[in-house]
């Protein structure tokens, strides 16, 4: 697979059209960027995943307080040195959901929705089988908010991304929820993300160059049929041509340089990095042109096993996270890997801050949080507390620059404070019991 | 020629004209027309009929309001002005001076060659259908197409584990249904455990109508359902819900073929295990099962089914067809373009026979594109074509997946693909064929059709017949004559049928379902079983019915059991294959399923084919009571032909509670008596009285408000015959002997299979269709192949 790199981002992928090739592009992210104009806390939501565990050692500072206090970050947290002054560190904060499924299924199943799982015919590593959570997932439930308001409605009310997310629906692979059994998958293919995105825009340059034939063999062969045949067909090119019309004046209302996407990247662990770098820049895309507020990215799924050669590792990642702790070896690939990830996360950060806002009012990360987190505390142990959350952004007045120190915490009140945070003002979410609390108030500034 | 009017046309524009008039006795000359040589004709005219024909017969308004129009005889002409002209005092204008009266506004108004512009074959794109019917058999033309060779069922494997895929069945065999609930158990105590097990269905299944599907999967344990898609399942489910088992999703598919079909299912520690599936048809409101007949074991090719949706064909002129350029038409032959190559792009490799990024992806995408080209331009391609359509786009600098976009985009916005007759081929023999695939599917010409038209086929009328009655087997053609008898029966509308609950206790959506399929199955059967008789559409005394309809209509289904099994041990065989499989006749997927639904014989007095059919009885009714206005409105002008104007004032029916002295066609003629209204409804009211031992669900009854039905009427022919009529069955002997009925028909059933008016293909072509088609023992089958073989072989004139 070697398409041309440039050809296949403009011209090749396309959308069926619904409303026409005039295309909403435009006009709709127009709206979505005035929507956020007239809302002067434009807020953002990207939560990030990727899985297996941490290693802790590596990964958590060795005590609360600012991160700028620290000499250096942990070796896991180092690529986002440049954001330190952005980035609150949460530690102690677990997911305490339990019942039916294993760990990595709870892990995953309960991370964004904070309820148990329902009964079912999955089978895990232990405990009893389960089936899918109970409840929506925080970034739908905030997607449902701001699309219920003409406001703040975009085109799309959330993006769901995925970078090597296994074809097959189960709970280690979903953990975006519409509603209780209503999983959602994402999107793992950029082409596929493209042509959702954007690809009305590359089938109306293909529609142009198609239309000019057409209409010169509209009228060549007109010249063969009868009067009242002809001014049917005479009717038909009026409308081709019109259409020309409007395609030619609709080209200029493009807004701004498009994501270069490779419109053959296959799908396999050796270009994760390309897939990874694909998928972030038409996510920055959607956000700039105000197509959504709300995105989940999802590197592979809960005991992902990716084979990460790239990073001169040989092993998958779930079988070298069930390694002992003192196997130095597997430790160190564990931390490879993990950094590998926060670099995602740094470089994703890296682009929001260098995308201005539409009305030039900062960057997109002023006003966008990104929340990485992980299904599991520790891969070997299986453990559900201390999962790692990391919080890099700005905007909706986050103690930022900060490693908190948390005693047990149930992650389902962050994600009441993360949905104050965003305006939403709920009171519970998932698990009652565990919502109990609400709001994390040391978590703002 | 399309100047003198065919003697034999039907007289309903005239009836239409004339029968909505309203007298008003004032005298006023016609100055004009006294300039002219006086007749008698035209006396009377300017004595009873301008005042509301006006004196040119421009119309008036608030009278009769447009002209009256042709084309009628003198004696049909004559006998309508003789019974009811003018409205209110038809005695005023008898006997000869009908006929001079007739004569004149035959002459004047009539003969004109600017009253009637010969109807001419019109330039006509793809309607909606034909489009989405030729894209997929472009397709199946490139990738090949299979249709299986039994039915039945689907081919089920049992395995102990849920991975199915790792083993080899414990047991195979067909099952029928998938309907099942295996409690704790096992589904085979002998060979498979219950804790863990795992049935994979597959096969295909068949459309019966083009329209949305929706599949319906119960089951508290865990499936996945592919249908018409083995890389995306319809439904994923399976991680397993118990507390919500009902799972379902909607799909397009298009009438007439067969879809693969691909259930894997497990239970794996769950308490129970059950599973059902079931669909709900295009427009019907329950979910049913899916008959046996539509199932079978052996797998087909995946259909392009384009989900772009077009604007409805102009249906103007009675029937869809391809005369409407609108913009949004045109919107959709963009989207349906831009669809179709990505599709293609999705499945690049497999269809393209190469890797896009491969050195020989170019040349495949080429010859993939010229091959496409050919089949959607019905033709080998010119070299003009090739460089319009092909080289410009494959010689520009670009990755062959963009050169192939745009040239399949091209090739499916160019009008050569959207008007099937705007550049004919060169060869006769496949402009014959490709008539012929239009006609009777809708579509393009398959590839062994391709084969004898090269080879010189196609020559003579009879090798037009033969290729033609080969395709009529085919099940496309097959949903599409189903089609016609749902659009010429009104059937779609019917589905929209609901009754008084506290009247017609059990009459509910299902039922109403059921009613839908039984007139299918006895319209299908009676047209592709044995002698295809038109006559028996409206003779035969049997209902097709299941359990359910047996028991609303009180059929006694023990008696018929017993009569069943009489018949069967007599004959030393099953009742019918029918029966027995879920498949009538010869191949695979004709008819729905029968082993549901058995014919069941009824009175024969009060029950006529269609005329008695529950169905139509029901949707001709009111919520509580019958209307025999709706009922003969649908006699007249769908069996008849005659086309009638609106009442000229908005009434509302007279309810039951009115006077509950009166019977229902006592309420009708009441209500119905001014003259204004008696022009219509003298006849009218007679058809629909004729049917009033049937109530509003069809069921049989011999009082109405507790009074004893009156049945009896006299019927006037067009040409003004009083036919004595009492009951159903006379109704229907009446209809049968009418020519009328048959050309009625002719016209119908043309018009849905050509797509244009009859009389563009000549004068005398429907009279010679109705003639032979009334000579050669009604069969309905040989009627269509003559219409096909007469449309195929027609030389248009050059202008």
């Amino acid at each position: 697979m070697n398409l041309n790199r440039r050809e296949s981002l403009r011209a090749l992928l396309g959308a069926p059209l619904v409303a026409g090739l005039a295309g909403w592009l435009p006009s709709a992210s127009a709206a979505g960027q005035r929507a956020i104009r007239q809302n002067p806390e434009t807020r953002r939501l990207v939560i990030v995943f990727s899985p297996n565990g941490t290693i802790p050692s590596k990964f958590w500072p060795a005590s609360g307080g600012p991160l700028g206090d620290l000499g250096e970050l942990p070796e896991i947290l180092q690529p986002l040195e440049e954001f330190r002054d952005r980035t609150l560190v949460l530690h102690g904060i677990d997911n305490r959901i339990r019942g039916d499924g294993d760990d990595h299924m709870r892990g995953m199943g309960c991370l964004l929705t904070g309820i148990e799982l329902s009964p079912g015919n999955i089978q895990g590593g232990g405990n009893t089988p389960a089936g899918w959570p109970r409840g929506i997932s925080i970034d739908q439930e905030l997607a449902n908010f701001f699309q219920s308001d003409p406001a703040t409605r975009c085109r799309f009310g959330s993006l769901e991304l995925g970078v090597l997310v296994p074809d097959r629906a189960d709970v280690w692979t979903r953990m975006v929820y519409s509603a209780a059994n209503r999983p959602v998958t994402p999107i793992a293919d950029p082409r596929r993300l493209f042509q959702k995105l954007f690809g009305v825009v590359g089938d109306r340059e293909s529609l142009r160059s198609v239309l000019e034939i057409v209409a010169a063999d509209l009228k060549s062969v007109a010249a063969s049929v009868s009067g009242e045949d002809q001014a049917r067909l005479n009717d038909h090119l009026d409308w081709v041509r019109q259409k020309e019309l409007e395609l030619r004046s609709a080209d200029s209302e493009i807004p701004g340089q498009l994501p270069p996407v490779d419109g053959a990247i296959e799908l396999n662990g050796d270009n994760m990095p390309a897939i990874s770098q694909a998928q972030q820049d038409l996510l920055v895309a959607a956000l700039r042109t105000g197509m959504t507020r709300i995105a989940t990215l999802q590197y592979t799924n809960s005991v992902g096993n990716a084979k990460m050669k790239f990073l001169g590792i040989e092993e998958g990642h779930h079988e070298l996270s069930h390694e002992p702790d003192e196997k130095q070896d597997a430790a160190e690939k564990l931390v490879t890997i993990n950094r590998w990830y926060c670099e995602q996360i740094a470089a994703l950060a890296r682009q929001l801050a260098n995308t201005p806002e539409a009305d030039g009012a900062g960057t997109l990360l002023d006003h966008t949080t990104i929340v990485w987190t992980n299904e599991l505390g520790k891969g070997n142990s299986h453990s559900l507390s201390d999962i790692p959350f990391v919080l890099v952004g700005g905007g909706m007045g986050w103690k930022s620059g900060q490693a908190l120190q948390f005693d047990h915490m149930p992650h389902n009140r962050l994600w009441i404070s993360v949905a104050h945070a965003m305006g939403h003002r709920i009171e519970k979410f998932g698990s009652p019991r565990h919502s109990r609390g609400g709001v994390i108030e040391e978590l703002f500034a | 020629m399309h100047q003198t009017t065919s003697s034999l046309q039907t007289n309903r524009q005239i009836c239409q004209s004339l029968v909505v008039t309203v007298w008003i006795a004032i005298l006023v000359a016609g100055g004009e027309l006294a300039a002219q040589s006086p007749d008698r004709g035209q006396e009377i005219f300017v004595q009873h009929c301008v005042q509301c024909h006006g004196a040119r017969n421009e119309g008036v308004a608030g009278q009769f309001d447009h002209p009256i129009a042709g084309p009628a005889t003198r004696e049909e002409l004559g006998s309508f002005i003789e019974q009811t002209m003018p409205v209110g005092n038809p005695e005023l204008v008898a006997g000869e001076d009908a006929g001079r009266v007739a004569d004149f506004i035959l002459r004047n108004f009539l003969a004109g060659p600017e009253q009637a512009a010969p109807p001419r074959i019109e330039l006509s794109h793809l309607t909606v259908t034909q489009y989405e019917n030729s894209l997929a058999d472009i397709f199946a033309g490139l990738v090949g197409t299979t249709r299986p060779e039994t039915a039945g069922g689907l081919s089920a494997e049992y395995r102990n584990s849920r991975e199915f895929w790792k083993s080899d069945p414990l047991l195979a065999r067909t099952d029928s249904r998938i309907r099942f609930d295996f409690g704790e158990a096992s589904p085979d105590a002998e060979k498979i455990q219950a804790e863990e097990f795992s049935i994979v269905w597959s096969g295909s299944i068949f459309a019966p109508e083009t329209g949305t599907y929706e599949f319906v999967v119960d089951t508290p344990n865990g499936f996945k359902l592919h249908v018409n898609n083995d890389d995306v399942p319809l439904i994923d489910g399976w991680v397993s819900t118990p507390e919500a088992p009902r799972h379902s999703a909607t799909i397009k598919l298009l009438g007439g073929r067969w879809y693969r079909i691909y259930l894997p299912y497990h239970k794996f520690k769950d308490p129970v295990a059950a599973i059902q599936l079931g669909w709900r048809l295009p427009g019907a409101r329950t979910v049913s099962e899916i008959p046996p007949g539509y199932l079978s074991g052996q797998w087909v090719q995946r259909v392009f089914v384009v989900e772009t949706h077009f604007p409805p064909d102009d249906s103007s002129t009675g029937y869809p067809r391809g005369t409407l350029v609108s913009r949004e038409w045109d919107e959709a032959t963009s989207a349906a373009a831009i669809e179709t190559a990505d599709f293609v792009l999705e499945g690049f490799e497999k269809l393209v026979g190469t890797p896009p990024g491969s050195e020989t992806a170019g040349a495949g995408a080429r010859e993939f594109c010229a091959k496409f080209a050919s089949a959607a331009f019905r033709k080998p391609l010119s070299d003009e074509e090739k460089q319009l359509y092909i080289s410009d786009f494959f010689d520009t600098a670009g990755s062959p997946a963009l050169q192939l976009k745009r040239s399949l985009m091209a090739i499916l916005k160019s009008p050569r693909f959207l008007y099937p007759e705007l550049v004919a081929p060169a060869n006769p023999g496949r402009l014959r064929a490709n008539r012929i695939s239009l006609f009777l599917t809708d579509s393009i010409p398959d590839n062994p059709q391709l084969q004898s038209a090269w080879s010189g086929g196609l020559q003579t009328r009879e090798q037009v017949l033969e290729h033609s009655r080969r395709l009529l087997d085919d099940p496309r053609s097959r949903a599409k004559i189903r089609q016609f008898f749902v659009e010429w029966l009104e059937m779609d509308a019917a589905a929209e049928v609901s009754k008084d609950p506290d009247r017609f206790a059990g009459f509910d959506d299902a039922l109403v379902g059921d009613l839908k399929t039984s007139l299918q199955l006895f319209v299908d059967h009676t047209v592709w079983e044995g002698q295809g008789d038109f006559r028996q559409l409206f003779l035969s005394s049997e209902i097709w019915m299941n359990a359910r309809m047996k028991k609303f209509y009180a059929i006694d289904t023990a008696a018929e059991a017993g009569e069943a099994e009489a018949a069967a041990a007599e004959s030393g065989e099953a009742k019918s294959a029918a029966a027995e499989s879920g498949v009538a006749g010869s191949g695979a997927d004709e008819t729905l399923s029968g082993d549901l639904f058995q014919p069941v014989s009824m009175d024969s007095a009060e029950r006529a084919g269609l005329l008695t059919h529950p169905l139509l009885l029901s949707k001709l009714a009111y919520f509580r009571s019958t209307s025999p206005i709706h009922r003969g409105v649908f006699v007249s002008r769908r069996l008849l032909g005659w086309q009638l104007k609106p009442p000229p004032v908005a009434v509302d029916p007279l309810g039951e509670d009115y006077d509950l002295a009166m019977t229902t066609r006592q309420r009708v003629e009441f209500q119905t008596r001014a003259d204004n209204c008696m022009s219509c409804h003298r006849v009218i009211n007679p058809l629909g009285f004729a049917l009033e031992r049937l109530d509003a669900v069809g069921r049989a009854r011999d009082s109405d408000n507790a009074h004893p039905v009156d049945t009896h009427v006299i019927h006037y022919a067009a040409n003004g015959q009083p036919h004595e009529l009492n009951g159903p069955r006379d109704l229907a002997e009446y209809l049968v002997g009418e020519r009328e009925t048959y050309r009625n028909f002719v016209e119908s059933i043309f018009q849905h299979l050509v797509k244009q008016p009859v009389a563009a293909y000549g004068d005398d072509l429907a009279d010679r269709l109705t003639g032979d088609f009334m000579k050669n023992g009604c069969n309905v089958r040989e009627l269509i192949l003559d219409i096909v073989a007469e449309a195929a072989v027609f030389e248009t004139k050059k202008e």
